[in-house]
């Protein structure tokens, strides 16, 4: 094998042969720590969040025309963690005697509407989006209406799945 | 000294390569005109977040149940915890104005033009890092006014179409808000975000230096501009607006304490969230796209400013960089100013 | 030349309005925030000159639902501070002056009666669990099971604390004081609901019951040879003597306390309350820092949630509260 073919049109075949190794070495040890430092900083991330029953508070307290503000809250695992998972939710009673239970985070960008009972309707102080007593938009950005939340009753308490 | 100097010279050669870079030649018209000292002040504001940042680095506890205590303790009970979180909030603010100015300097020169559109790429990527760190920053006392604002930010991510739902997911570390959320942003803004910056800046600076600066708009004759040297002609300027900045911000930091709002609260419907003064136009914007409408605010328009930026140079691509004799860039860059102007002091309101 | 510097310009000017404006819409206080100014009162004079300088902050109370409070009061609130200390005025309007807590005697025999307007404020010595968005509401151990005569007041964890201001026109402005305690997460005595509530820590002095060993009358009166100190109609430990009936005809009264100010924690804040033309309005003063660990550390700069009830000649659960939390911060 010649070993002086520098300006020679054809390639070298050392010089070719560490290319390749050069460039599938770097490869692999880029893939080999690169892919799962990929899966790793996702971690978790897309699986689904904590849920939970959580007590929303005796039936006969509620009324038809005005919303119960209810803060809750629930012990759940956060990555490493135990913590006390927060929220909040409204509440009133529908026509035919089941509850109304949405959630108060607003269908837009995610801030927590206010209930106002003198305007019967909730408020979102983010970018003025407004929602019935029903949950449907009434105007502004949100694209959705409020979420119901399933209900269930536990030994005559209402609970809701937030 | 100089026999240590020369034992240095010796050991690392470093004579050469110092001495260019500090005798390059700054034009006359540069070097008269504090609107070309940006660049440089954005390197030291750079390095000022760094050691203020690292500062608090040593007190601050990237968790939901520590970070707001950490923060507290920072600002109220450390001596001097008051200066360095004053110096680091207010000079955040700064570099927002400076990045802009630079970028709008630049922009009216038209010194985006061949050959430094690489220039100007590495600096729109620049000008997205130093918002980021604005928007990773933000969250991190984990106060309402942080924790709402990233709620919104996130949610935002998540209206973009397709990939929407995995983006806010990644960003969040899970579907809420939570531990995860913190950390994850507390290690970009500590540590990817500068890494970003260091290796943006030295590519940035390098195609500068190879490129030279554009030269001046009206030449009043052919003959090559007068030059100073950069040390230390040009940076004896520079110095001196540094420490006027470094001045103001201590004052600042003093006379107008960083703020800290209460502990965040996930559970709370009163507060009324607000992001940070520069996102305030964007804020406003949101309100004007209702429903269905969502993505054209949330991806169509970021897309659309940000493409626009990256774009320009190969969309402007004609020799003249005059801009009265450029209606269309000129014309282009009052109506964003005012837009961005008017919809910030709407959403102020 | 002159259009670059015009165009600099102009980009200089749009972006100060736009910082500027935008800094302008965080500063408005919203009307739940007491703004603290700088200036130091020369007295506890509710019309101190000083006084002019603070914005008043309007605190909206509301009668808690089963209540006997009588009707919801609005107080009207300003702060000053100076690098040590701050002051409160609260002005309110009462349409009667009621501050005695009075032994009545009928010739023969006495009865127990009288009542006094109080003023309270509770505040976190610790960061007590939504606090900061509900206020008092949250130290008020009421669930939807008890009736409200079991209500009492109790922090939330075992390990919280909240300060109490409680300011009683009969027991503790004749010695121009506020009744400093604080509130703990345990029921020390399960049977006395109020036994969650202290007093802070004294080193001498508060009012004792003046009692005669029967329980059926007072056990003391003011020394006639002297005129009571603390104005007629209070009866200061100092100046008391020995009951003596022959010196007393049908319809006059005893005070039921006997007065005396503390020293030490329990009487950290001094205060001056006048009634006038249907109105209450009342100074305090303490120190930003007590230093002592029963009393919430006020640090300049940052944000203090409160509440606040009124008691219109009444005691225990039949006062007005603040429904929303308000927010003390130093300008």
């Amino acid at each position: 094998m010649a070993e002086s073919q520098d300006s020679s049109p054809v390639v070298n075949r050392r010089e070719a042969l560490s290319t390749i190794a050069f460039w599938c070495a770097t490869a692999g040890a880029v893939g080999a720590v690169g892919l799962p430092a990929a899966r790793f900083a996702i971690g978790a991330s897309l699986e689904e969040g904590a849920h939970s029953w959580v007590t929303v508070g005796p039936v006969d307290k509620l009324s038809a025309d005005d919303f119960k503000h209810v803060e809750y809250h629930f012990r759940a695992t956060d990555a490493w963690r135990e913590v006390t998972k927060e929220g909040l939710l409204y509440v009133r009673l529908g026509d035919g005697g089941e509850a109304f239970v949405f959630s108060a985070t607003c269908t837009h960008l995610g801030c927590n509407v206010s209930w106002r009972k003198d305007e019967s309707r909730f408020a979102c102080p983010c970018h003025k989006g407004f929602y019935d007593t029903n949950g449907e938009v009434i105007s502004g950005p949100p694209p959705r209406p409020l979420t119901r939340l399933e209900t269930r009753m536990k030994d005559g308490v209402l609970e809701a799945l937030v | 000294m100089k026999t240590v100097l020369t034992w240095l010279n010796d050991r690392a050669g470093w004579n050469g390569p110092i001495r260019s870079l500090m005798k390059y030649p700054v034009p006359a018209h540069a070097h008269h005109n504090p609107m070309f000292s940006m660049g440089s002040l954005l390197v030291i504001l750079f390095l000022l977040q760094a050691v203020t940042g690292m500062l608090m680095a040593f007190y601050y506890d990237p968790s939901p149940e520590g970070a707001y205590g950490s923060v507290d303790y920072i600002q109220f009970t450390l001596k001097y915890g008051w200066l360095v979180r004053g110096i680091h909030h207010w000079a955040a603010s700064l570099m927002i104005i400076l990045v802009v100015l630079h970028l709008l300097r630049t922009y009216l020169y038209g010194a985006y033009k061949r050959p430094r559109e690489l220039t100007w790429l590495f600096g729109v990527g620049l000008f997205f890092v130093v918002v980021s760190f604005g928007f990773t920053g933000y969250l991190l006392p984990w106060d309402q006014k942080g924790y709402w604002a990233t709620q919104v930010g996130t949610e935002i991510a998540g209206s973009v179409p397709l990939m929407g739902d995995w983006l806010r997911s990644v960003m969040r570390g899970g579907e809420e808000m939570g531990i995860a959320t913190l950390t994850r942003f507390y290690a970009t803004h500590m540590l990817v975000l500068p890494a970003a910056f260091v290796m943006l800046s030295a590519a940035h600076i390098a195609l500068m230096r190879r490129n030279k600066l554009a030269p001046a708009l009206i030449r009043k004759s052919d003959e090559p501009e007068n030059t100073v040297p950069f040390y230390p002609t040009h940076l004896a300027i520079e110095a001196v607006i540094a420490l006027a900045v470094v001045l103001g911000l201590i004052f600042a930091a003093n006379q107008f304490p960083a703020p800290l709002d209460l502990r965040a609260d996930p559970s709370d419907s009163t507060f009324v969230p607000r992001p940070d003064w520069y996102f305030l136009f964007y804020f406003q914007l949101l309100k004007y796209f209702p429903g269905d409408l969502e993505a054209v605010a949330t991806v169509l328009i970021p897309l659309f400013f940000f493409g626009s930026l990256a774009l320009l140079p190969f969309l402007d691509k004609g020799a003249e960089r005059r801009p009265w004799r450029k209606p269309i860039t000129s014309g282009a860059f009052v109506v964003y100013a005012a837009a961005v102007i008017i919809l910030t002091i709407l959403g102020a309101r | 030349m002159r259009k670059r510097y015009l165009a600099m310009a102009a980009v200089l000017a749009a972006l100060a309005v736009a910082v500027l404006g935008a800094c302008g819409g965080d500063e408005k206080a919203s009307p739940n925030t007491l703004v603290a100014k700088k200036s130091s009162p020369a007295s506890l004079a509710a019309d101190d000159a000083a006084w002019n300088k603070a914005t008043a902050t309007i605190i909206k109370t509301s009668v808690i639902e089963g209540s006997k409070a009588k009707a919801a009061v609005d107080v009207s609130a300003k702060a000053l501070y100076s690098g040590s200390d701050i002051w409160f005025r609260f002005e309110w309007a009462d349409a009667t002056e009621t501050a005695a807590r009075v032994w009545t005697f009928d010739g023969a025999a006495w009865k127990s009666g009288g009542s006094e307007d109080r003023l309270a404020l509770y505040w976190e010595i610790n960061p007590i669990d939504k606090f900061q968005t509900r206020g008092c509401a949250v130290l008020c151990h009421n669930p939807d099971t008890d009736t409200i005569d079991k209500w009492y007041m109790i922090t939330p964890g075992v390990d919280d604390r909240a300060d109490n201001w409680h300011w009683k026109a009969a027991r503790t402005n004749p010695i121009g004081q506020v009744d400093d305690k604080f509130l703990t997460g345990t029921l020390t005595d399960p049977k006395d609901i109020e036994s969650a509530n202290k007093g802070d820590a004294k080193d001498a002095g508060g009012y004792a019951d003046n009692k005669a060993a029967d329980g059926k009358g007072p056990a003391k009166m003011q020394d006639p040879a002297k005129q009571p100190g603390a104005g007629k109609g209070n009866l200061l430990v100092a100046e008391a003597v020995a009951l003596d009936v022959s010196k007393l005809k049908a319809g006059d009264t005893v005070p039921r306390e006997l007065l005396a100010a503390w020293t030490g924690s329990r009487g950290d804040i001094e205060a001056k309350g006048v009634w006038a033309n249907g109105k209450w309005t009342v100074v305090f003063h303490r120190k930003l820092d007590t230093g002592h660990e029963d009393d919430v550390k006020l640090v300049t700069g940052k944000s203090y949630p409160f509440g606040l009830s009124v008691f219109d000649s009444a005691g225990a659960v039949d006062h007005t509260i603040s429904e929303d939390v308000y927010l003390l911060k130093f300008d």
